[in-house]
């Protein structure tokens, strides 16, 4: 019962911390119950996780109570700036529809089975070995500046790995006085619930005038899909896949809208996407380069403020590149990456082009979303001239070039890598797919004939921040 | 003309059956997941009965600690690989079986024996409650 209360309590101090960042990001008049669930989840962990890398940066050892005195200090921040502003209100649902209530039942649903399984399931491979071990030496030492990660003849897989997960770990092993390693499953289902909250309200900032049983049947699409629930307890995958929906939104938010405030959540989760897993700096890189390259398209290119913004998560990457450049690097990824390793292994491409095709049919994985995907970009061409769409759908496939590129360049065996890595890699991606999805099918599901390119680009640019100031 | 009037609402059908196609895959797969063999108090039965006489729960149960009630082979134990697999059964999770396909290098005595010290103090819930293979099996293992 303790351990359930002391378990409780680094739930609430995570989502203090990330109720706190969220609300100096947004200063929302307005909250509602999709984003009280997302925010505060996604932002928090990401702050536990850079206040503890300062910690040891500093020199100093992790210490639940002096995180705990840091996470009461920005919740301070924010009180202050709240006495300052508006209070704000819990935006309330409105009544449901017999429809969307079983919608949401499907969600609850979804959400119980995955609870269940990440209980019930192992914790494998990565789960232990590049995630879990760290978490216990961070917990035992309390800093990553010591031998178990600096000294190359200690085994211990991986160490320059990112540590943004090891340290959510460790926090609340901090307050349970325990590495419980069973435990700490309980955590993956909040980075579900939060992915879902984050991809509703996406749905719903992107596009205003969305139906909200189209916002929650997309959302549904993302809760059920079976490789979510299938993925062992311990991966690092879901957690990504959260931080690249939340950069890729609120960086697409910012370009239709140019909204500060979107540029700030963009560069926050761009700090948890580059410190979740090594492939979260080439998805960042992509995104910001997009993000670059249909601003100039547009004609409005980013002013100073705003490219300094954009930029803003290298500078964090810088700090941890330097502060892990004494960590032994056991994959080789960046020296792979040069053009005669890519022209020799062009033969590869088939290989990879077929075998990836293939894993995508898995239904028991995926469900039918190859089709979904295919049904959503040939069935509206609005895409062609929507920025939202064809930001995403461009986004997109520049991360599919990239998976491939990843394959083309590794040194391990190719077959035993796509087994290994592929399902969890599109899983990352998956999120992004599913809000392209729904923007596109929104105006023909339920408007035939309409295109509803220009017109929801327009309600997006003075959408859901511009609509509660007024 | 009436055939090309009808083609949006058409394509509107033809999207709806799309998703409402997927979600239904996608949910029947879900119910089909529902632990049914796999309820959280009987798992030790299963981990058994899919490999009952398999090397790796043969060789674990001879060092499982005492008050435990059975053993997870997770995937990664059950191959027949002859690659060193340092397995730690925890008496504080005793339906846990953690494995390390990684393991400890080959030729480098001194490693072993690091290597062993670093799991054991990390790999356990408590150190001094984990059980480790000892040395010799795991230089057996190892084909040293």
């Amino acid at each position: 019962m303790l351990d359930a209360l002391l378990f409780a309590l680094a739930v609430f101090l995570v989502m203090l911390m990330g109720a706190a960042i969220g609300f100096l990001v947004f200063r929302p008049r307005e909250v509602s119950v999709a984003e009280l669930i997302s925010i505060p989840w996604a932002f928090g962990t990401i702050g536990v996780a850079f206040a503890c890398l300062f910690l040891n940066l500093l020199g100093l050892r992790l210490d639940g109570a002096v995180l705990a005195i840091i996470i009461l200090g920005v919740a301070a921040v924010a009180a202050v700036a709240y006495r300052r502003s508006p209070p704000v209100k819990l935006r309330m649902p409105a009544a449901f529809g017999w429809k969307e209530l079983f919608v949401v039942l499907l969600l609850i649903f979804a959400v119980q089975q995955f609870m269940v399984w990440s209980y019930a399931y192992p914790v494998e491979n990565d789960g232990i070995k590049s995630w879990g071990l760290k978490a216990k030496i961070l917990f035992q030492d309390r800093t990553f500046l010591t031998p178990d990660f600096t000294d190359p003849y200690i085994i211990h897989p991986h160490k320059h790995y990112p540590l943004l997960l090891p340290y959510t770990e460790t926090f609340f092993y901090m307050f349970q006085g325990a590495a419980n390693d069973e435990a700490i499953n309980a955590i993956f289902p909040l980075y579900v619930i939060a992915s879902i909250g984050l991809i509703y309200s996406l749905q719903r900032y992107l596009s205003p005038s969305m139906p909200r049983l189209h916002a929650l049947l997309f959302t549904l699409a993302l809760a059920v899909l079976p490789l979510l629930v299938l993925l062992p307890a311990g991966y690092s995958d879901i957690p990504t896949s959260l931080y690249l929906l939340g950069t890729a939104g609120f960086g697409l938010l910012w370009l239709a809208g140019r909204e500060r405030k979107s540029l700030l959540a963009f560069a926050a989760f761009g700090c948890g996407l580059f410190f979740i897993k090594s492939e979260g700096m080439p998805l960042l890189f992509i995104t910001v380069f997009m993000l670059f390259a249909w601003s100039i398209l547009k004609r409005q290119a980013p002013k100073r403020g705003e490219a300094a913004l954009l930029l803003s998560p290298f500078l964090l990457y810088a700090v941890w590149l330097l502060a892990s450049l004494g960590l032994p690097n056991d994959d080789n990824y960046l020296q792979q990456a040069r053009p005669d390793v890519v022209i020799n292994n062009l033969g590869r491409l088939a290989y990879i082009t077929i075998s990836g095709a293939s894993m995508l049919t898995d239904y028991e994985l995926y469900s039918l979303l190859p089709l979904l995907f295919l049904a959503a970009v040939f069935a509206n061409l609005g895409w062609l001239r929507d920025t939202r769409t064809g930001f995403l759908l461009s986004l997109l496939a520049m991360f599919a070039i990239l998976v491939v590129f990843f394959y083309m360049i590794t040194a391990h065996d190719l077959a035993w890598q796509m087994d290994n890595s592929f399902d969890r890699i599109i899983l990352q991606l998956i999120p992004v797919a599913i809000l392209f999805c729904s923007l596109q099918m929104e105006p023909v599901l339920w408007s035939v004939g309409a295109h509803g390119s220009e017109k929801g680009e327009e309600q997006a640019s003075s959408g859901y921040y511009s609509r509660k100031k007024a | 003309m009436r055939v090309l009037n009808y083609l949006p609402r058409a394509k509107q059908d033809l999207a709806w059956l799309v998703l409402i196609a997927y979600l239904a895959c996608a949910i029947w797969v879900l119910l089909s997941l529902l632990p049914r063999d796999f309820a959280i108090a009987g798992v030790d039965r299963v981990a058994f009965q899919d490999r009952p006489n398999g090397p790796v729960a043969a060789l674990v149960s001879q060092y499982m600690p005492e008050n435990s009630s059975g053993i997870f082979v997770t995937n990664m134990s059950f191959t027949e690989s002859n690659d060193l697999y340092l397995i730690l059964a925890y008496r504080t999770y005793p339906r846990r079986l953690y494995s390390f396909p990684e393991g400890i290098q080959k030729d480098d005595p001194l490693l072993q024996e690091r290597g062993i010290r670093f799991l054991v103090r990390f790999c356990g819930y408590n150190s001094s409650k984990s059980v480790v293979w000892p040395l010799e099996t795991l230089q057996e293992g190892m084909g040293c």
